[in-house]
């Protein structure tokens, strides 16, 4: 180390700065600490201002939802409601009933008077039941031939699409009647 | 041009300098006295007397200097030769504090500032020479403020030893390296510099008392005797080698005579300091400037 010179000011700025920063240390310690308070009171202040508005608003509305018009309002609105759930259900189960009768077989005219055209001489038909799908048809006759003919007739007529014939029982009461039945499937569209 | 002042108690000695690499120009010189207190060991105590006076006389001599070097040669330093163990340079500054502190009793809130003289190697143990500077913060600063309230903007802060070396060595007078003595004779102060080897070995301070009229022999007698002591000294140092020559210099009106009476009675070569080679300007003597001349050197 060569040093030849001497400056006491080169020292002397030194300590001054150092004082200086030691000075001004707590100065901006009080000075941050100022504007941090500065900030949350400013904060504070725009919430306490916010919740106050809130407030306000939020009395009116409640004001308004309490008033005896918006709750007559509400229970019309209630009575409509439960008026429009009960249509809602008719019309399903019209719908469901809609659906049900469109789906059910539809028995024309020319049908029966074909059936009727089947029946042989001194048969007579004793009832005719439906349900759903086949139709049962219970005839009387003073021959034991009839019921089978019966049948035979209506396959003849080849509109059905199946005819199961079920014999035929014997009622003696007054004089010996054969009671026949057939049951009958309608071709789909008839 | 900066203006390098010189602060004594009873005088500011101000110079206009220019300072290249190795030259030093100077303009204009002047002296100005100071009253009794303006300046003690606590710094500039008359801040307003000082730049009343200081400004009268720069505006009458046209001077409107800004920058300014101050070079301190007054009580409010304190000088100390210190040897320290050779260690590394960045612990220099802290050792050589903690040193003055010490020896001193100062307290922690003096400033100290140092120049290495020279490095001592002695039984493979090397030493440092070190002329330590301390001065306290507050008296440092009435210095500053001193500046601050003239409009200087100071661009370093000296002392009157540290500038001697720096003049002695930079003006090459101890070729040989024989003992030298380098006599800054003041007003009320007379400063003995020994140099040997071209190292600054000490300094001697001597009060001077006012000249009477009938009594003016006696008191340059008293000057002789006192440079005789210091002469005396040199052959007790391990060289044993007389002083070679001993060179004047300072503001003492007396000077010439005084330079005179001790080369007859001490039968000593003596000479008022030449004007070194690096040094130009100025028709006025420079020879009670050194001081703020050698302050102005950088090295």
């Amino acid at each position: 180390m060569k040093k030849e010179n001497i400056n006491l000011l080169e020292h002397y700025q030194i300590v001054e700065k150092n004082r200086k920063n030691q000075g001004t240390k707590p100065l901006n310690l009080i000075a941050i600490l100022l504007i941090v308070v500065l900030l949350l009171s400013a904060y504070s202040f725009s919430l306490f201002l916010q919740e106050s508005s809130i407030k306000a608003n939020n009395k009116e509305l409640q004001d308004y939802t309490t008033s005896t018009m918006v709750l007559d309002q509400i229970k019309v609105i209630s009575d409509k409601q439960k008026q429009l759930t009960d249509l809602n259900e008719i019309l399903t189960n019209l719908k469901s009933l809609n659906a049900a009768f469109e789906a059910m077989p539809v028995m024309e005219s020319s049908v029966l008077n074909s059936i009727n055209a089947c029946v042989p001489p001194d048969t007579k038909i004793l009832s005719v039941d439906f349900d759903g799908q086949w139709f049962t048809i219970q005839t009387s006759s003073t021959s034991l031939l009839r019921p089978s003919q019966f049948a035979r007739n209506l396959r003849n007529t080849m509109l059905f699409e199946e005819i199961v014939y079920n014999g035929y029982t014997t009622s003696t009461l007054l004089k010996t009647t054969y009671i026949g039945s057939v049951k009958i499937a309608m071709k789909v569209g008839n | 041009m900066p203006l390098s002042i010189e602060i004594r108690t009873k005088q500011l000695l101000v110079v206009q300098t220019t300072v290249a690499k190795s030259r030093v120009h100077y303009k204009k010189t002047f002296t100005v006295d100071l009253e009794d207190g303006w300046v003690d060991s606590k710094g500039i105590i008359n801040q307003s007397g000082i730049v009343s006076t200081l400004n009268q006389v720069l505006l009458s001599k046209g001077i409107k200097e800004k920058k300014c070097i101050l070079c301190i040669n007054n009580h409010s330093v304190i000088y100390r030769e210190l040897m320290i163990p050779k260690i590394e340079d960045k612990r220099i500054p802290f050792v050589v504090r903690s040193e003055m502190i010490a020896a001193l009793d100062l307290t922690t809130d003096h400033i100290v500032d140092f120049v290495i003289l020279e490095e001592i190697t002695d039984a493979h143990k090397t030493s440092l020479r070190v002329l330590a500077v301390a001065i306290a913060q507050p008296a440092l600063a009435t210095y500053v403020n001193l500046c601050l309230k003239l409009g200087f903007s100071p661009e370093f802060i000296e002392t009157a030893t540290s500038s001697v070396i720096k003049l002695v060595d930079k003006s090459d007078l101890c070729k040989n390296g024989n003992p030298t003595i380098f006599a800054d004779v003041e007003k009320d102060v007379m400063r003995l510099y020994l140099f040997e080897h071209k190292k600054y070995i000490l300094i001697r301070n001597i009060k001077l008392n006012e000249i009477e009229e009938d009594k003016k022999t006696e008191w340059i007698s008293d000057i002789e005797d006192n440079i005789n002591k210091m002469m005396q000294y040199q052959f007790t140092r391990e060289s044993h080698t007389g002083i070679e020559k001993i060179y004047f210099f300072g503001n003492h009106p007396l000077l010439t005579e005084i330079q005179e009476s001790v080369k007859e009675n001490l039968s000593i070569e003596t000479s008022l300091y030449p004007k070194p080679d690096f040094l130009s300007g100025g028709e006025e003597s420079y020879l009670p400037y050194l001081n703020a001349i050698g302050a102005a050197l950088r090295k």
